[in-house]
């Protein structure tokens, strides 16, 4: 095995719609996904967010990534749907 | 009877047999305001709102008052020293009834019709003036108003000077553009544009707070203009009564310096974010959900990217404030963060979002600043015009080089500027090909010009006078035709 597959701890923060389905503004999670898509619908799996991954926008640290950036053990990494109210 | 007219008023008191007295009082246009020299001025009437509050007065004078007819004229568009601006004419059976309406009806148009004058002064500046509440509040002047603002030093003398000269379209009188409207107005923004299609609607009131319960029913644009012209009589508002679509977007962004996107759906969001990178206009834009929210700033060809950057194409499934609610302060904190950005934007101070996604959780209180970058291949981005609005009072906004690619676009009318003489006289072109250079008064608005002289000196001295009578399609060919004859064959 790979060290991608590694058992890492993440803070994920959430924001708008998927605060809201999680139920919470942010949780540490301990995950063994390669990148920030696998670990979103990992999460969505569980928590049926009701997006999908695609138009979640994954922001790590003070920069947007891609998602198919490796999951870094220790970041905290926030999930951002598109919002267009006003 | 309330008419506006565009022609000289008519002065002399009409006859009938059942009066016996007639009151008439003519404004006239004077020489000199506060200090200042004026050399003639332009009224401007938002005409359909005019009319209708002028109507009201006048039907309000005749009930109040013991008159048998009572008329006011108002003139609009330019007039010269000493032209009659307004003529009031009251008759009755006695004096004192229509000295009284005659008093009544001046002072109440002057407050509340919504009449805009535009003065130029001799040192060639120029100002809007509401011709209501500045004549009518002495305490009142343009000084005093934006004091405490001119006293930072990032804005003064200068930066109050941009910010009057800045036009910006705010698109959605919605719960973001409410208060950045209110905000853009009472800091001296002296042209905003607001497009916005709907009527007042009573679901509106706990966030869009430029707007009371008693106008349920009526147009936005024309309450933002009401709302505004009684909040700052120094600037005014282009109403347009529309919703922005990819049809009408170019001809409503083209004539405005910066975009503030209050809009709350991702059509129009996506539209004002595709048009406004291939125009170079700044976009300033923001999203709420709830208790949240993001705020960005779209600088063409900056970087950072635009929208399409992030989402490449408009999301379909996202639910609107209509459907999953929205506590009004939050499209009021980010509205006014939106204006924030835009006045930063014209004064060309303090950090930018152009290169920046700001969240804020107003649950939590958590923000964050998330760094973007454009996205490589990004459709949009690849056309981009850089901005052109970063200072949009530079020059560059009345000049062009021979090169510039907008002169390829759309009819434009050469105009040689170099036979014309400071002291008047009738122009006539080296040129026997060119047309005569018409009176600004007479400039066509769906033409474009390009006015032309020696060194670009007098041209673009001219274009600025058009544009300050309004004429935004005036350009002046930097370095005149000197710098034509540099660049050789």
């Amino acid at each position: 095995m790979g060290s991608e597959a590694r058992i890492k701890t993440v803070h994920v923060r959430y924001f708008a719609v998927l605060r809201e389905r999680r139920g919470l503004p942010g949780e540490s999670v301990v995950t063994d996904a390669p990148n920030w898509g696998d670990l979103y619908r990992e999460l969505d799996a569980i928590h049926r967010f009701g997006l999908d991954g695609s138009i979640v926008r994954v922001a790590v640290g003070d920069a947007f990534v891609e998602s198919s950036a490796a999951v870094a053990d220790g970041t905290t990494v926030v999930f951002i749907p598109p919002v267009a109210g006003g | 009877m309330f008419r506006l007219s565009r022609r000289a008023l008519e002065l002399g008191p009409s006859q009938r047999p059942d009066a016996g007295g007639y009151a008439s009082f003519v404004g006239r246009v004077r020489g000199q305001n506060e200090g200042r020299a004026v050399v003639g001025l332009v009224y401007e009437a938002y005409d359909e709102l005019a009319v209708a509050e002028g109507g009201r007065i006048v039907e309000e004078a005749q009930n109040r008052f013991e008159v048998l007819s009572v008329r006011c004229d108002h003139r609009i568009g330019d007039l010269a020293i000493g032209d009659a601006a307004i003529v009031v004419e009251v008759a009755a059976a006695h004096r004192r009834e229509a000295f009284r309406a005659c008093e009544f009806v001046v002072d109440e148009v002057k407050k509340r019709v919504p009449i805009w004058k535009r003065e130029r002064y001799a040192d060639g500046r120029s100002a809007w003036i509401n011709a209501g509440t500045a004549h009518n509040a002495d305490a009142l002047t343009e000084a005093s108003f934006y004091e405490r603002q001119r006293r930072l030093p990032e804005v003064g003398i200068e930066g109050q000077r941009l910010l009057g000269d800045a036009r910006i379209l705010v698109v959605g009188a919605g719960g973001l553009g409410c208060p950045a409207i209110e905000f853009l107005a009472r800091a001296g923004v002296g042209t905003l544009g607001v497009a916005d299609g709907d009527d007042l609607d009573a679901t509106n009131l706990h966030r869009q707070s430029l707007f009371r319960a008693r106008d349920i029913g009526r147009p936005k644009v024309d309450l933002v203009a009401e709302a505004v012209a009684e909040a700052n009589p120094y600037v005014r508002v282009e109403p347009h009564r529309l919703s922005v679509s990819a049809d009408n977007a170019d001809s409503l962004i083209e004539r405005y310096d910066l975009v503030l996107d209050g809009t709350d759906n991702f059509g129009a969001k996506y539209v004002l974010n595709d048009r406004c990178v291939a125009l170079g206009k700044t976009l300033i834009q923001a999203g709420v959900y709830r208790y949240e929210g993001w705020a960005m700033r779209v600088e063409p060809g900056h970087a950072g990217g635009c929208l399409r950057c992030l989402w490449p194409e408009p999301p379909t499934d996202v639910r609107s404030c209509a459907e999953v609610g929205v506590l009004g302060v939050v499209p009021g904190v980010f509205g006014v963060l939106q204006a924030t950005e835009a006045i930063k934007a014209v004064l060309d101070v303090g950090d930018s979002l152009a290169d920046r996604f700001w969240l804020l959780d107003l649950l939590s209180m958590e923000a964050r600043s998330v760094r973007r970058t454009a996205r490589p291949g990004c459709p949009v981005c690849a056309r981009a015009v850089p901005s052109s609005s970063r200072r949009v009072s530079e020059d560059d906004s009345v000049e062009v080089t021979p090169f510039d690619p907008r002169l390829a676009q759309g009819e434009w009318i050469l105009l040689d500027l170099r036979a014309v003489e400071p002291g008047g006289g009738r122009p006539v072109s080296r040129w026997p090909w060119a047309p005569a250079v018409p009176e600004l008064k007479d400039l066509r608005t769906e033409v474009c010009y390009l006015a032309v002289c020696a060194h670009g000196v007098t041209s673009l001295d001219w274009a600025r006078q058009a544009r300050a009578l309004c004429h935004p399609n005036v350009w002046s060919l930097r370095n005149g035709v000197t710098g034509l004859e540099r660049i050789g064959p």
